[in-house]
């Protein structure tokens, strides 16, 4: 072996210090998404949810795209704790699509009926969602950069924009109960650009703050 | 040492890869013995994996060296019950890809010399004072071009002569860092004196 490499495994391997070794991804992300329900639910109960919201739960245009937005925020947190530490099978990267798909799908396919039904004659500026989700992703969002502190992120714009995407989406479908928008048509203008703008910002920060130790 | 040749393009029966598994686990606790072990097997696999990205034979080395410090690093991150093969291989790609993107960097500063640009230098010989004196004054500037904390390692380590354990007293970082920090002043050292133009 090279002088150099013997070198290098003597000074490191001398003075080891123990370690603790991380717990597994899915243990992880079970205790944030626990965390994050705690404070959704506490956000839904102080607000009051909605009885729009409820009547709306009957039908599939307005259940389907929500339950999606929950699912997206769930895949991308397991996305992120796998994505977080080495090794990390390629499939997880991708696990967030399947769910995001249906919810651009299905919201998407609710906005064009509603642009050939009545045309934009309906739409308005939201700017009070935009302010709410931003407001609820963003400690939602540090607590679980802070849960990735020892991780070490071998691709931290992938990672950083999973984390926004997660704690954005679930932001998203707080909001819905207790400030239903009534349209699909608002709801891919206001809620979906927001969650991607906080995407966005999360591969931002993640280039910045996720990176290896050396 | 498992690695064969300079490139490492050895066999590894899966039995050792599980060996290295239970090697690095017992390494997470602070056993030495097992740690010094697993980094001396592991090489001919990183080597290999270097070796498939595409980065030139002579710089394979060092890309391994630099995932060496970067799975000590990490070490926390290998989780004792899942393969480790792939959390190998992950780091040794990572830093691989760091490599060729600083060496792209480099490269477009970097002019390749003619052919026939011996018949227009000078006999090396003929200015050997001169060059060392000249040498002393570069190291001296390439120390002052490293960052604060290789700086401060390698005047506590190599030019202080420092123990480990005064240095660390008297810095306040740990002595592995502080043998990371040497280590990889050493090598920016290295390459900044490869890298000058007579």
């Amino acid at each position: 072996m090279n002088r150099d490499t013997e070198k290098l495994i003597d000074a490191l391997s001398g003075n080891l210090r123990p370690v603790r070794p991380l717990d597994p991804p899915m243990a992880r992300a079970g205790r944030f998404l626990a965390f994050a329900a705690v404070c959704l639910g506490a956000i839904v109960l102080l607000y009051g949810v909605k009885p729009l919201f409820l009547a709306r739960l009957d039908e599939p245009a307005f259940l389907v795209p929500w339950l999606a937005s929950i699912l997206t925020g769930i895949a991308a947190t397991i996305a992120v704790f796998h994505l977080a530490v080495p090794g990390a099978p390629r499939f997880v990267f991708w696990l967030p699509v399947p769910p995001l798909a249906v919810w651009l799908a299905t919201l998407g396919a609710g906005c064009l009926e509603e642009l050939l039904a009545h045309g934009a004659a309906h739409l308005e500026t939201s700017w009070h969602c935009v302010q709410v989700i931003v407001q609820t992703s963003v400690p939602l969002g540090l607590v679980l950069g802070w849960m990735l502190r020892r991780a070490a992120p071998l691709a931290p714009v992938a990672t950083g924009a999973l984390a926004a995407l997660a704690v954005a989406a679930f932001a998203s479908a707080t909001l819905e109960t207790f400030h239903s928008l009534q349209t699909a048509t608002m709801l891919l203008l206001w809620h979906v650009t927001s969650v991607g703008a906080m995407a966005a910002i999360g591969a931002a920060a993640g280039k910045r703050t996720l990176r290896l130790p050396v | 040492m498992n690695g064969a040749g300079p490139a490492g393009y050895a066999k590894f029966p899966g039995m050792e890869q599980e060996a290295w598994g239970e090697l690095l686990a017992r390494a997470q606790s602070g056993d030495e013995r097992a740690y010094r072990r697993f980094l001396g097997e592991v090489p001919g696999f990183l080597r290999a994996v270097v070796a498939r990205t595409g980065v030139p034979i002579d710089a394979i080395e060092d890309v391994v060296q630099e995932t060496l410090i970067t799975l000590h690093a990490i070490r926390h991150t290998y989780e004792p019950a899942r393969p480790i093969k792939p959390w190998l291989t992950a780091i040794a790609r990572r830093r691989a890809i760091d490599w060729r993107r600083r060496g792209t960097g480099a490269a477009r500063h970097e002019v390749p010399m003619p052919e026939f640009a011996a018949e227009t230098l000078a006999d090396p010989d003929s200015n050997r004072d001169l060059d060392r004196n000249a040498a002393r004054e570069t190291v001296r500037e390439m120390v002052a071009r490293l960052p604060a904390g290789q700086r401060r390692a390698l005047e506590m380590l190599k030019l202080g002569e420092m123990s480990l354990a005064e240095a660390s007293a008297a810095s306040g970082q740990s002595t592995t860092a502080l043998k990371v920090a040497t280590h990889r002043a050493l090598a920016a050292l290295r390459k900044m004196w490869n890298n000058q133009t007579p």
